[in-house]
């Protein structure tokens, strides 16, 4: 058996060695490589690579996609990611604490929510080591924000393991871009003081710089919470700074680099459904360069991200957690177009990621993933485009260091692979200029997490430990969908009706299994399976005089089929209860001269949300009402440089109660000063 | 998927047919230079357009005319400044220009007898069938969308190349 350090080193050495390979040839997955200014101004709508990995424009894209532009998102009133996001069709936002929110891609939402792959210009930016977002530490303030990308369904076959449900992939301006500085204050309700900035300087015509940082303190709701609870609030914080550059080698050459920091603390709903306060503090550096060649585009990525949280013990059982967890992804992939009709995309990765155990420190849990990738779109005709994307994913996990007195794991027990395949296949058909259809399947992989793969060890008096299990499985999800967009030109408008039907298999649930001859309690376990069936009828559109409107309705039904004895009571698991049959969203918007006035408005029907019954690791559904919220901004540009702003969340109600077991939301309302300079 | 190319082919045939041919209007201007700055030697600057014309043809020269009075003594589109003149068709080889527009009511034997390609001078045109009979280097077309068509040929004569990202978005053919 080889040592845990010598595993260790090795895994390192490799990883370094196909760093440098990655590093050597050139960049990543081109989200700041392609210029979308140019190619916006030019075919007059967003471009995305979030698709296919190649550039397309959004109404030629085979995956139901949609993008907020920065204007959409200066308009909306928010200010943090979720509230933004809840305004999207097919999202769900589950808040449960004024900075903190589990965000889900058509249903499938709980607490520390895994399905959803989040990414800034193609990093990603969600705690690795659980698969879930603690939003606010993420390193971008939302003046910086181009558009956001979000993709419903598993887009395994080009992001890898985690794209499940859905993919988020924030574009920020790049720094060749006419950056608009500016800067923003904001007080609101809960305490709240906000700083936010964003410069830019270019250097000749060749090279950029664009610095942004955000800093924001706050209290948070006030709302009774659960005894359990009791002790989680002691003070929201953010702090942010992300800095972005970028030079042209030569004519076709180009090298961007990136570091971010950022600093969160607030309380949050973990996965036994009990509220504690969580303290961020991550990095992130990462260099690409992208080459224009005979072969056509190649793009070479390296990033490290390390996150540090910890968990602060209330009066609850919950003891004190501190995660240590960094990644190290390199990419290599080009772009090229083969003949008159075909686009082909090639693609490899190499990922290292590595968690530390805790509360029992002394050993780390980790793996590493090679994977290869391909995606060949086909023009057929100037109507007709068949896309297809496969990638294999090939992974190793490993455990080294100390393993504590009375365990009965060993670190051999983690050597092991896990090996998925992925693929996502898409026809776009343009019946007239007015209609397109889509046909899509695809298939994703999630893996367990860290987490669930051992990296929390717990010890239980006088000899139980609560552990993660390395022989968990990954959960398969794959998805069958049909859309059909219209342009509506009498009435400025687009129809989009979608169908999809889903099935996920190897569901993890954090809790619930056990091997008690082996001392071993609160294992992860693959539960069961589910299926998902869900309409989207989605309808937005402009007037003359300034006026924007918006509607949408979602019928979404889940059906879990979980193993004999795995329920909410003893896996704190459940899905076909927890997601509300039918979400209606509506939203207008008036412009005039300096003034601005949006609406928007959420129904959710009624649900049952998950709440802790004792304080471990045994849950109940409790009945959620339906409820409506509204959210609303009043904008009024007092000169070119300055814009002063009012906006508020969960107007219709002083606090409301939106899901089970957390304090009811609280009415929240800001204003904001911005400046242009 | 036999019937699928072929219903395919039938709503492109359609949808190119129905507008083979458009009058050059500023937002197709627009396009035109936005498209150019995905050269690989992208133009810059102040820029001759040669706009080219069958002479013979009331119509053509009247489009033509229509064209120069468009660009006036110059207009900014992208990053360039277009300053136009007006080129017969014959006499597109001694022009001394930087960039070709091609009006429309040029014969398809006249345009490719001028030999624009083998100029090595970038040639754009909203006549369709110019590109797609190999006179012309690239087609542009903005409504009811954007759509921009290259000639591969014509652009392997005119030693032209463009950047991936921008191919793998247009038509070539």
């Amino acid at each position: 058996m080889r040592s845990p350090g010598t595993i260790y080193e090795q895994t390192m050495k490799k990883t370094l060695m196909w760093t440098l390979v990655g590093a050597a040839f050139g960049s990543g997955a081109f989200a700041q490589t392609v210029d979308h200014a140019a190619l916006e101004q030019l075919f007059g709508e967003p471009v995305t690579t979030n698709a296919t990995g190649s550039p397309q424009r959004e109404s030629e894209v085979p995956a139901s996609m949609e993008i907020i532009d920065a204007e959409e998102i200066r308009r909306s009133g928010a200010r943090d990611l979720p509230a933004l996001l809840r305004h999207v069709t097919g999202i769900d936002v589950l808040q449960t604490s004024l900075d903190y929110a589990d965000v889900g891609v058509r249903g499938y939402n709980q607490a520390f929510s895994p399905r959803l792959l989040v990414l800034v210009d193609n990093r990603q930016v969600y705690a690795d080591y659980y698969g879930f977002t603690p939003w606010t530490s993420i390193p971008v303030e939302l003046a910086e924000i181009r558009q956001i990308e979000i993709v419903r369904g598993p887009s395994s076959a080009l992001f890898g393991f985690n794209a499940v449900g859905g993919v988020i992939n924030i574009i920020t301006y790049a720094p060749r871009d006419d950056i608009p500085n500016s800067a923003a204050a904001t007080i609101g309700t809960q305490g709240l003081t906000q700083l936010s900035a964003m410069t830019g300087w270019k250097i000749g015509e060749t090279a950029g710089v664009r610095i942004a940082v955000g800093r924001q303190e706050s209290d948070d709701f006030s709302t009774p919470e659960s005894a359990f609870d009791v002790g989680s609030r002691r003070g929201n914080h953010r702090e942010a700074l992300h800095i972005d550059g970028g030079v042209n080698i030569v004519d076709g050459v180009r090298a961007d680099f990136e570091g971010t920091y950022s600093d969160a603390a607030h309380p949050e709903r973990g996965p036994l459904y009990l509220t504690d306060f969580l303290t961020y503090e991550t990095h992130s550096v990462q260099a690409r360069v992208a080459a224009e060649t005979g072969l056509g585009l190649i793009e070479g990525v390296i990033y490290s991200n390390d996150i540090h949280a910890e968990v602060f013990p209330d009066v609850q059982v919950s003891p004190f957690l501190a995660f240590d967890n960094e990644v190290t992804v390199a990419q290599l992939e080009s772009v090229s177009k083969i003949g008159r009709s075909h686009t082909l995309r090639l693609s490899f990765e190499r990922r290292h990621n590595s968690m530390q155990t805790t509360p029992i420190e002394g050993a780390d849990v980790f793996y590493d993933v090679t994977s290869f990738g391909g995606m060949w779109e086909w023009k057929i005709t100037d109507a007709l485009t068949l896309t297809n994307a496969l990638r294999s994913d090939d992974l190793r996990l490993g455990r080294s260091g100390s393993v504590p007195p009375g365990y009965s794991l060993q670190n051999s027990d983690w050597d092991r692979s896990i090996a998925e395949t992925s693929f996502n296949s898409g026809v776009v058909w343009r019946l007239t200029d007015a209609d397109v259809l889509r046909f899509m399947v695809g298939r994703g992989a999630q893996l367990p997490s860290l987490f669930n793969l051992g990296g929390v060890l717990i010890p239980v008096p006088p000899s139980f430990y609560v552990s993660g299990s390395p022989a968990l499985g990954a959960t398969i999800v794959t998805n069958y969908e049909v859309s059909w967009s219209r342009a509506l030109a009498s009435l400025g408008a687009t129809l989009r009706v979608s169908a999809f039907r889903g099935k996920t298999v190897g569901i993890v649930a954090t809790v619930g299994g056990s091997n008690i001859a082996a001392g071993l309690a609160g294992l992860p376990v693959n539960v069961g399976d589910s299926r998902e069936s869900g309409i989207e009828v989605a309808i937005e559109g402009k007037f003359a005089g300034g006026w924007r409107w918006g509607a949408s309705y979602s019928p979404l039904r889940i059906d879990d089929d979980f193993r004999p004895g795995y329920t909410v009571a003893t896996t704190l698991t459940d899905f076909e209860h927890t997601t509300p049959r039918h979400t209606l969203d509506a939203n207008v918007g008036w412009a005039r001269g300096p003034w601005e006035v949006d609406a928007y408005l959420r129904y959710r029907s009624s649900f049952d949300g998950i709440e802790n019954a004792l304080g471990g690791t045994a849950g109940v559904l409790l009945p959620v009402s339906g409820y409506v919220s509204v959210d609303a901004r009043l904008g009024y540009r007092v000169n070119d440089k300055v814009t002063l702003a009012v906006a508020g969340q969960g107007l219709t109600q002083a606090e409301q109660v939106q899901t089970a077991g957390t304090p009811a939301v609280e009415r929240r309302v800001l204003a904001t000063v911005q400046f242009a300079f | 998927m036999r019937v699928l190319t072929s219903l395919g082919t039938l709503c492109a045939c359609f949808a190119i047919s129905a507008s083979a041919f458009a009058e050059m209007t500023p937002i197709d201007l627009q396009i035109a230079a936005r498209a150019l700055s995905f050269m690989e030697r992208p133009l810059s600057g102040a820029i001759r357009v040669g706009i080219l014309y069958a002479p013979d043809n009331p119509r053509s020269v009247r489009e033509a005319e229509a064209l120069r009075d468009l660009l006036g003594a110059g207009v900014k589109a992208g990053k360039l400044e277009l300053q136009p003149s007006l080129v017969g068709i014959r006499e597109a080889a001694a022009a001394k220009v930087d960039l070709f527009f091609l009006a429309g009511f040029v014969g398809p034997a006249e345009a490719n007898a001028a030999g624009i390609s083998a100029l090595k001078v970038p040639c754009v045109t909203t006549d369709i069938a110019q590109v797609e009979g190999g006179a012309c280097l690239m087609g542009v077309r903005s409504s009811p969308k954007v759509q921009i068509m290259i000639n591969r040929a014509a652009a392997k004569n005119s030693g032209i190349t463009f950047a991936t990202v921008f191919r793998v978005m247009i038509t070539e053919i």
